[in-house]
């Protein structure tokens, strides 16, 4: 590979700065990497070293063994968490400041109980599998009446689906070590404990003080995307934690150093992650993205990972606002500056109310 | 001579789009001959293939062999202005028309009936578009250079007053109730004055782009030009809501809006286009289809009920019969503030559209069609010579016009000149304004002359012709701008340059610089990435060129502070930080390829017309000029870190000036 074209592959960091002549086409119908004689154009100064420009060359992301998003790969062998974030508005964040009530959400004006649980709900009827629907009663009943969505890292939800903002303060809340997390996909419950060893239905049914979390994956079982089939259908698909169970929450916080420092973190990858793809950003449309992405949670990781894939595995609402593109990532960026705060700490450990 | 030596320059590599294609003699000499006529006249030029000196071997682009494109004399205009439409108006009795000429600064008035034709002349370079009727047989004109509202007597056919408003003019409304007249600036502001004495009632300043202005009960909506997008204005000038129309999701994005206005039973006739959002091909014919299917640019009419929002997302199964806007390949409608329906209609480039005024007829012109490119290939379903489409509607549904799903129902016609607007009268017939030659086609087959001044140009025409594969320059670069669009190639995301303000001093062209010169720039993308099957010779790329030089620069931001923008401009030219290093005036760009940590290498950028732009750096990043000082700006462009707040906000007053 001349050193030219390494340049432009490689991007900002390979070569050095400053002003080149540019490099006359080649000839038409000549493809290939060619040594082009530098032109002058335009301006006065000295002719500098010849490069070559192949447009032949696909855009291709160059390989990374560091993908900054590694360490927030959600993989779904392992989706046990203790330490998740939930945006709230201003005015529930005051409220929260002052009741200390964690959980006061029953369901968004207008739009119903959410889909997980509109399924749970379903599930709960269905005297085919009586301990599942024992569990999805538990579940779309009282223990999670009232609830809060959260995610695994700020940056993930904070932009969320067009048109919806679910608020600019953040919080921090941590399960307690013996809190069960029921996983929603595939059309199935499962519960599983916080070393993400399975927990049988019936003793979750016996404990559900102890269920302490719902994952729930939209995905092709519940009107999600269609991951076998050659044509894009289904609704776009997302996934979430629905937190509601009080008992199993062992401290929440707002205003914290370390939420703002888990944000200025969140912001540095993003800077990082959008001068490594600006060069060559993901092509896709939004409809494409959200189907590959979101089918791509149900399949086993491919490694090694790139910048890329472990930006989509990290992902929770694949909308048009993450598209891995400039435009989104610098919005993505400075919204979350925008979001930075002084610390005025509130801690909370329910269980000392 | 100015505009010889610039694109003498701009053709800077000796001539070599002929020379590059090897034809036996690369003589300069009919380019170079080129002068500028007035307005319009023939220039020498051998004919290819008919044994003069540019007869050479024909290229092989393993496509069919490529003959010459237009055989016969080249022409060249003092004043060719970029197809706008929307320039034609029947007034309300029925029997006067009224035709806006950017191009002879005239306005005609023609009595229908006894083909008479009155002409009102205008300043030079004020070009008119929009024109609306107010009370008392008086029409108002948006001066789209000029900057004023002209107000015309029709009974005496003459200029009675002219109000300057804004810099870039644009829409045009006029409301009978409160007697005021709504004009829709560049800028963004909405003008609003009174229709009696052209005083200023109010401005408001929206967001910038904006093109119609339609009165509606209560309300006003204003429409922008390069996004398509739709906002509803309230009486106390805030926008209450807003939405874009969606008619190809996933696939394209709604970019640019030709043509607005109130249509019978309420709603909002759009003519606009969406681009492309998938990968885009660069070889050749790339650009002729979209991974999604159909064209990377399609022109759309849409249909926009304001009052009505779009449903919550549902899941409805693929049905061909309905419109693409009310469904898309996941299943899902975006909720929006407004309802759209839209069809695909035929054609490329710029387009005027028109319903009859009982609204059971609907008219679109395909401006590209007329441009008499005899050697280009048919295109499946249509036929050469249509450039005006009629359509039966029955108020509902739109009909289909690509392809036509009955053929009877659909008539192509092709009216004899260069058609630019059309309109219905009161009897429901169509007539067609063609800008060259200038006159009037009826439906009766019969036509009326408005001009004997013409205004042919090879270059126009050039810019404007659909390559044979359903694209034209004019599609992407609307008026001889830029679209705002960002496209997606394989070596990255690439935003539509701009081509006003002198483009030849900005060789070489594209974001990578690999385009040395208008030759290499027409053989690239026209020919190969357009799929022009027909060859142009050395003197058509030259009057392309000398077309493209003539646009002017459009005019900055209005309302700027002088004191704010002086101050930028010493920070423009501070040395230690860098602006001007690589921004260099005239043309704010040195024409050097530069890695200022935005991703790569690109040629440096113009500033000309920056403080309008929708999308800032090659790859869309910023969407402001305040974004450039956010993480788009890349790590090693200039020393912005250098400035303090009110020095970037001095220094983004002086960009917008430019």
């Amino acid at each position: 590979m001349p050193g030219a074209v390494a340049c432009l592959l490689l991007g900002a960091g390979a070569c050095s700065a400053g002003h080149e002549p540019v490099p006359s086409a080649p000839p038409l119908g000549q493809v290939g990497n060619v040594g082009l004689e530098p032109v002058e154009v335009g301006g006065a100064g000295p002719l500098a070293p010849t490069i070559s420009i192949d447009p032949s060359v696909a855009c291709q992301a160059p390989p990374v063994s560091d993908p900054i998003f590694a360490a927030q790969v959600f993989d779904m062998s392992r989706p046990a968490r203790r330490e998740l974030f939930s945006w709230t508005t201003a005015e529930q964040a005051a409220a929260l400041r002052q009741d200390k009530q964690l959980f006061t959400h029953v369901e968004a004006q207008g739009l119903g109980p959410g889909f997980a649980f509109i399924y749970l709900q379903q599930l709960s009827v269905d005297s085919t599998r009586s301990e599942r629907a024992q569990l999805a009663g538990i579940l779309a009943g009282e223990l999670f009446a009232k609830k809060r969505y959260a995610w695994t890292d700020p940056w993930a939800t904070r932009m969320g689906w067009p048109g919806e903002d679910y608020g600019d303060q953040l919080l921090r809340i941590v399960l307690k070590p013996e809190a069960w997390i029921v996983l929603v996909q595939g059309g199935e419950l499962v519960v599983i404990d916080q070393d993400n060893a399975p927990v049988p239905l019936a003793q979750a049914i016996a404990n559900p003080q102890r269920l302490g979390a719902i994952f729930y994956r939209k995905d092709a079982q519940v009107g999600g995307p269609e991951c076998f089939s050659t044509f894009t259908s289904g609704s776009n698909g997302y996934r979430e934690f629905i937190l509601g169970n009080l008992a199993m929450v062992e401290e929440w916080s707002i205003g914290t150093q370390a939420i703002r420092d888990r944000l200025t973190a969140n912001i540095e990858q993003l800077t990082r992650f959008l001068a490594r793809i600006r060069s060559c950003p993901v092509v896709s449309s939004g409809a494409r993205w959200n189907h590959d992405v979101s089918c791509s949670w149900g399949s086993e990781l491919s490694l090694p990972l790139s910048d890329v894939t472990a930006y989509q595995q990290a992902l929770a609402i694949p909308s048009d606002l993450y598209l891995p593109v400039p435009a989104q990532l610098a919005a993505m960026i400075e919204t979350l500056q925008g979001d930075l705060f002084e610390p005025d700490p509130l801690r909370v450990n329910p269980g000392s109310l | 001579m100015k505009v010889l030596n610039r694109f003498a320059r701009g053709l800077g590599l000796g001539f070599g789009f002929a020379c590059s294609l090897s034809l036996a003699a690369c003589d300069p000499g009919s380019a170079a001959g080129v002068d500028v006529p007035a307005p319009s006249s023939p220039v020498t030029e051998p004919v290819p293939g008919s044994g003069g000196a540019t007869a050479g071997p024909i290229i092989d682009l393993g496509a069919p062999a490529m003959v010459p494109l237009f055989p016969g004399a080249l022409v060249q205009s003092a004043h060719a202005v970029p197809v706008v439409g929307g320039t034609l108006l029947v007034l309300r009795g029925g029997q006067t028309i009224a035709a806006a000429d950017p191009e002879r600064d005239a306005v005609f008035l023609v009595d229908s009936l006894a083909r008479t034709v009155r002409q009102v002349r205008l300043q030079p370079g004020d070009e008119p578009g929009r024109i609306v009727e107010g009370e008392g047989g008086t029409l108002f004109v948006a001066l789209r250079r000029g900057g004023a509202v002209a107000r015309i007597d029709v009974a005496s056919a003459s200029l009675t007053s002219s109000e300057p408003v804004c810099a870039s003019l644009r829409g045009l409304a006029f409301d009978s109730k409160s007697g005021s007249l709504y004009v829709a600036c560049r800028g963004g502001a909405l003008v609003t004055l009174d229709a009696h004495d052209l005083t200023r009632k109010r401005s408001v300043l929206l967001d910038p782009d904006l093109r119609d202005v339609i009165v509606r009960e209560n309300e006003l909506v204003v429409t922008r030009f390069l996004s398509s997008e739709l906002l509803v204005v309230a009486d106390d000038g805030s926008v209450s809501r807003r939405a874009t129309p969606s008619p190809e999701p996933g696939c394209a994005e709604a970019t640019v809006a030709f043509r607005a206005f109130s249509v019978p039973g309420g709603q909002i006739a759009l003519g606009h286009q969406a681009s492309s959002n998938q990968a885009l091909g660069e070889g050749p014919g790339g650009y002729g289809s979209s991974a999604c299917g159909g064209n990377i640019v399609t022109r759309f009419l849409t249909l926009v009920d304001p009052d009505k929002a779009t449903p919550e997302p549902v899941s409805v199964p693929l049905d061909p019969n309905l419109a693409p806007s009310v469904q898309d390949p996941a299943g899902n409608v975006a909720p929006a503030s407004m309802t759209f329906q839209s069809v695909a209609l035929p054609g490329a480039g710029p387009l005027d559209l028109a319903f009859s005024p009982k609204g059971d007829r609907i008219a679109v012109i395909a401006f590209d069609e007329g441009m008499g490119s005899q050697n280009r290939p048919v295109a499946a379903g249509s036929s050469p010579t249509d450039s005006l489409w009629l359509a039966p509607w029955d108020g509902k549904t739109l009909p289909q016009f690509v392809p036509a799903a009955e053929p009877l129902a659909v008539l192509g016609r092709r009216p004899g000149g260069q058609p630019v607007a059309v309109a219905f009268d009161a009897a429901g017939k169509f007539v067609v304004q063609s800008r060259e030659p200038a006159m009037l086609e009826f439906e009766d087959g019969t036509s009326v002359s408005l001009s004997a001044e013409s205004h042919a140009d090879t270059g126009h025409q050039l810019f404007h012709m659909d390559s044979g594969l359903g694209v034209a320059c004019s599609s992407c670069h609307p008026e001889g701008g830029e679209d705002g669009h960002v496209w997606r190639f394989a070596e990255g995301l690439r935003r539509t340059l701009p081509l006003e303000g002198g483009v030849l001093e900005r060789a070489p062209f594209h974001w990578d610089g690999t385009l040395g010169d208008m030759g290499e720039l027409v053989s690239e993308v026209l020919v190969k990435r357009m799929g022009l099957s027909a060859l142009p010779s050395t003197a058509q790329v030259a009057a392309l060129g000398s077309f493209l030089e003539q646009l002017p620069n459009l005019p900055p931001k209005e309302g700027l502070d002088g004191a704010a923008v002086k101050r930028g401009q010493a920070v423009f030219e501070r040395e230690d930080v860098g602006c001007a290093t690589c921004h260099k005036a005239p043309q704010y760009t040195d024409n050097r390829l530069a890695d200022v940590g935005t991703g790569g290498k690109f040629v440096t950028p113009t500033l000309l017309g920056v403080g309008l732009r929708t999308a800032l750096f090659h790859d869309g990043c910023a969407k402001s000029l305040a974004d450039r000082f956010g993480p788009c700006g890349g790590t090693a462009h200039g020393k912005p870190e250098l400035l303090s707040a009110d020095a970037r906000a001095d220094l983004i007053a002086f960009l917008q000036s430019l």
